[in-house]
C-alpha cells in the first residue's frame, strides 16, 4: 500500500453554543489514497459539510491532524490557508451551482479566478489558454465564457463549477453533492464527466452525497457518518451487500425501490449533538437493535478485513474471524 | 370496475402570456383519477408537472389562459365554478402539499395555530376541540412532543419537520384529493421514506386519491399505482406502474429510465437524454420530443396520435418503442 494522499486523524470541530458544546465533527479518522474515490454519506446535520469545510481548510479543526502526502496542513490557520501553496492541491465543487458562482463575474473570470490567485505569475495569454483548456475538458462551449451565470442552464453551471475546480489540477477534488440540484438527464452527463476526469487527470475524490444510488456508481469506498462520527467505512460493494451498522442498513432500505430489502424505518430525531454523552452510542434511541450495553459504552470503530463499523452488534458478520 | 373518477381532466391546455409572447406550457393533457388511487406525474423540470397541479387547484394567475374540454373534481366543473365555489373545494375536498414546505407555511404563526385555522375554516370545529385535534394531527405525522411543538414557528423546525407539518395541514381537512408537489425533494432518504409511508398510509385509510409530482422515477414506482410521464407540456405516456416499467413505449420514458442511477452498477450503463427541452415560446411541432428523439422519422411531423396499447396503457407517439432485450 502506498502512503495515502489525505489522512485525517481524530479530527474534531466543536462549536461553543449557549447551551453547551456542539460536537459537529467528533473524532473522525479517514484516509483517501491516490486516485481513490471515497463517498461520504449521512443525513443532513450529521456533520458532512462541516467535515468538508475543515478538510478544505475553510475553517480550523478544534483538534486533530490533517495531512496531505504526509505533510501537516491542519495547523495552518484557515485565513492563511487561502493563499498557501498547499491550497492548490485540494479543490472543492460546491453543492449549489448557482449560489456558488459570483453573479457579477463572467464565466471566464470565475474559472480563471483560482489560477490568478494561486497559479503564480501568469501572462494573460497563459490564463486564457488555461481557461479554454479547462472549458474544453469539461465540455463547456467556449462561447459561454463571456456570459454571466444567470444566462446558463443548471448543467452548464455545474460544468463551470468543475472547470474552475480542476484548473489548478488538484490532487484531491471534494465534491459536495455536485448533482443534487440537477435533473436526472443532466445528472448522468455530469457523473460521467466526473468519472472520466478522475481517470484522465488522476485525481482523488471525496464525494459527499445523500444519494446512495449515485455513490454506488462513482465511489470505491464509502464512509457513513452519523452525528459527527464515522460509524461505518468499507468498500462500496460491502456497504451495499452486507452493511454492518444498523444505521447503514436503515439508510439503504430507505432508497426507493429497495424492495428486496427488509424495511427499516427510523422513527424520531437524532440525539442532540450538544454535549453528547461519550459513553452512549450516538445512534441509541433510534436504533432498532439498541440494548442496555449501547447506553453504557459507546462502540468504537473496529475494522475487520477492510470493513470498519462502530457497533456492538454488527450485522452480516458470520463469515468474519472472531 | 368502472367508477366515477374523482378527477377528470380532458384536453387541458395552458398558455401564459409573457412579454416575449405566449408560452405554451400545457397541451392536450388528459387524465382521470379514481378514489383511493395514487398517480405519479413524472418528468424533468419544466415539463409542466406543477402547472398541471396549479391548473387543477385553479391557482394560476391572470396571465394564464386555461382551456379544457372537461375539468371536473368531485362533480364540480372547475372551468365554470365561481372563485367562491373553488375556494370551498380547496382545502376541503382537494388539497395540496407544496414543494418548499418552509416557504409555504406562514412564518409568523405557530404551526399549531395554522392547523387550527384549517380545522375551524373547513370543519367548523370549536376552538378548544380544534386545539386538541391539532395536537393529535401533529402526533399523527410523528412530530415528537406535539404539545410543546404546537407553539413552534416554522423557522424553529428542520426541513423534514416542516414537511410533516405541511402534511398534517393537508390531512386536517380530510380531503378526497391530495396533490403532493415534490413532497420530499431536499429531504434525506430516511425522512423521505417516513413521509412517503405516511402519505401512503393516509391514502389507504381514507380512500384518498393522490397525485404525486416527482422527478424521481424510482420513488414514483414504489408509491404509485399508475403514472403519467410528462415532457414539455405533453403527457407522452401513461399507464400502470408495471406498464411503464416493464413495457415502456415512448422513447422519452425509455431514455428517462436509462438515465436513472437506480439499478445500474457502472456509470457506463447510464445514458444521457440528448438535447434539451424545446423553447415553449416558439411554434412547436406536433410532437415536442421530435428534436431529441433518437428514432424520429418524417412521419413524426403528422398530428400526434394517442395510441391505446391496452385498457390502461396509452402513448402519444408515432413510433412506439420497444427496448431491445
Amino acid at each position: 500500500m502506498t502512503a495515502p494522499l489525505l489522512e485525517l486523524e481524530n479530527v474534531a470541530k466543536i462549536y461553543p453554543t449557549g447551551s453547551g458544546q456542539l460536537h459537529a465533527v467528533d473524532g473522525v479518522s479517514l484516509t483517501i489514497s491516490r486516485g481513490e474515490s471515497l463517498g461520504l454519506v449521512g443525513e443532513s446535520g450529521c456533520g458532512k459539510s462541516t467535515l468538508v469545510r475543515v478538510l478544505s481548510r475553510l475553517i480550523d479543526p478544534t483538534t486533530g491532524a490533517i495531512r496531505i502526502d504526509g505533510q501537516s496542513i491542519g495547523d495552518i490557520p484557515a485565513r492563511r490557508f487561502g493563499t498557501h501553496a498547499e491550497r492548490k492541491r485540494i479543490q472543492v465543487v460546491f453543492q449549489d451551482p448557482t449560489d456558488s458562482l459570483n453573479p457579477q463575474f463572467r464565466i471566464f473570470d470565475s474559472i480563471a479566478d483560482p489560477l490568478r490567485r494561486l497559479g503564480g505569475r501568469k501572462t494573460r495569454t497563459e490564463v486564457t489558454e488555461a481557461v479554454h483548456e479547462a472549458a474544453r475538458i469539461t465540455r463547456l462551449p467556449p462561447e459561454l465564457l463571456s456570459r454571466y451565470p444567470h444566462q446558463l442552464s443548471g448543467g452548464q453551471k455545474a460544468r463551470v463549477g468543475i472547470a474552475r475546480a480542476i484548473i489548478l489540477r488538484p490532487e484531491l477534488l471534494i465534491l459536495d453533492e455536485p448533482t443534487s440540484a440537477l435533473d436526472v438527464s443532466v445528472q448522468v452527463v455530469i457523473l460521467q464527466l466526473l468519472g472520466e476526469l478522475r481517470e484522465t487527470l488522476g485525481m482523488s475524490y471525496l464525494f459527499v452525497s445523500h444519494d446512495l444510488n449515485v455513490v454506488k456508481l462513482v465511489c470505491d469506498r464509502v464512509a457513513v457518518m452519523y452525528l459527527g462520527k464515522i460509524i461505518e467505512c468499507a468498500p462500496v460493494k460491502d456497504i451495499f451487500e452486507r452493511p454492518a451498522h444498523p444505521y447503514t442498513k436503515a439508510l439503504l432500505s430507505a432508497i426507493p425501490g429497495a424492495a428486496e430489502m427488509e424495511r427499516v424505518r427510523l422513527d424520531g430525531e437524532p440525539r442532540s449533538p450538544i454535549d453528547p454523552d461519550p459513553n452512549v452510542c450516538r445512534f441509541y434511541g433510534r436504533c432498532p437493535m439498541g440494548q442496555e450495553l449501547c447506553a453504557q459504552t459507546a462502540p468504537p470503530l473496529i475494522e475487520h478485513g477492510g470493513h470498519a463499523a462502530a457497533c456492538h452488534f454488527r450485522l452480516n458478520q458470520k463469515d468474519l474471524p472472531a | 370496475m368502472t367508477q366515477v373518477p374523482i378527477l377528470d381532466i380532458r384536453n387541458l391546455k395552458v398558455d401564459f402570456a409573457t412579454r416575449d409572447g405566449m408560452v405554451h406550457a400545457l397541451e392536450s393533457v388528459s387524465f382521470q383519477l379514481v378514489r383511493g388511487e395514487t398517480m405519479g406525474l413524472v418528468g424533468e423540470s419544466g415539463s409542466g408537472k406543477s402547472v398541471s397541479a396549479y391548473a387543477v387547484m385553479r391557482l394560476l394567475g391572470s396571465s394564464a389562459h386555461v382551456t379544457a374540454d372537461r375539468m371536473v373534481c368531485g362533480g364540480v366543473d372547475l372551468r365554470s365554478a365561481s372563485d367562491a365555489e373553488v375556494a370551498s373545494l380547496r382545502g376541503k375536498r382537494m388539497t395540496m402539499i407544496f414543494q418548499n414546505a418552509r416557504a409555504a407555511l406562514n412564518p409568523i404563526r405557530s404551526i399549531g395555530d395554522q392547523i387550527v385555522d384549517v380545522l375551524r375554516a373547513h370543519r367548523a370545529m370549536p376552538k378548544r376541540e380544534a386545539h386538541e385535534a391539532a395536537i393529535m394531527a401533529l402526533a399523527e405525522v410523528r412530530i415528537p412532543d406535539p404539545k410543546r411543538r404546537y407553539h413552534a414557528y416554522p423557522f424553529e423546525l428542520s426541513g423534514g419537520m416542516c414537511q410533516r407539518v405541511m402534511i398534517a395541514l393537508a390531512f386536517a381537512s380530510e380531503p378526497e384529493l391530495l396533490i403532493a408537489d415534490e413532497p420530499t425533494t431536499g429531504l434525506d432518504v430516511t425522512t423521505q421514506a417516513v413521509i412517503m409511508d405516511l402519505i401512503r398510509e393516509k391514502s389507504s385509510q381514507r380512500q384518498m386519491s393522490t397525485i404525486l409530482i416527482t422527478h424521481d422515477l424510482t420513488l414514483a414506482a414504489e408509491y404509485c399505482d399508475r403514472f403519467a410521464v410528462m415532457h414539455a407540456g405533453h403527457i407522452v405516456e401513461q399507464g400502470t406502474t408495471t406498464d411503464i416499467f416493464q413495457r415502456a413505449t415512448h422513447p422519452y420514458t425509455g431514455l428517462l429510465m436509462q438515465a436513472t442511477p437506480h439499478g445500474a452498477t457502472t456509470l457506463s450503463e447510464l445514458a444521457a437524454i440528448p438535447g434539451s427541452l424545446p423553447d415553449l415560446r416558439r411554434e412547436l411541432p406536433p410532437c415536442r420530443f421530435v428534436h431529441r428523439c433518437p428514432q424520429s422519422t418524417p412521419a413524426c411531423a403528422a398530428p400526434l396520435p394517442r395510441v391505446k396499447l391496452d385498457a390502461s396503457h396509452e402513448v402519444a407517439c408515432h413510433m412506439p418503442w420497444r427496448e431491445s432485450e
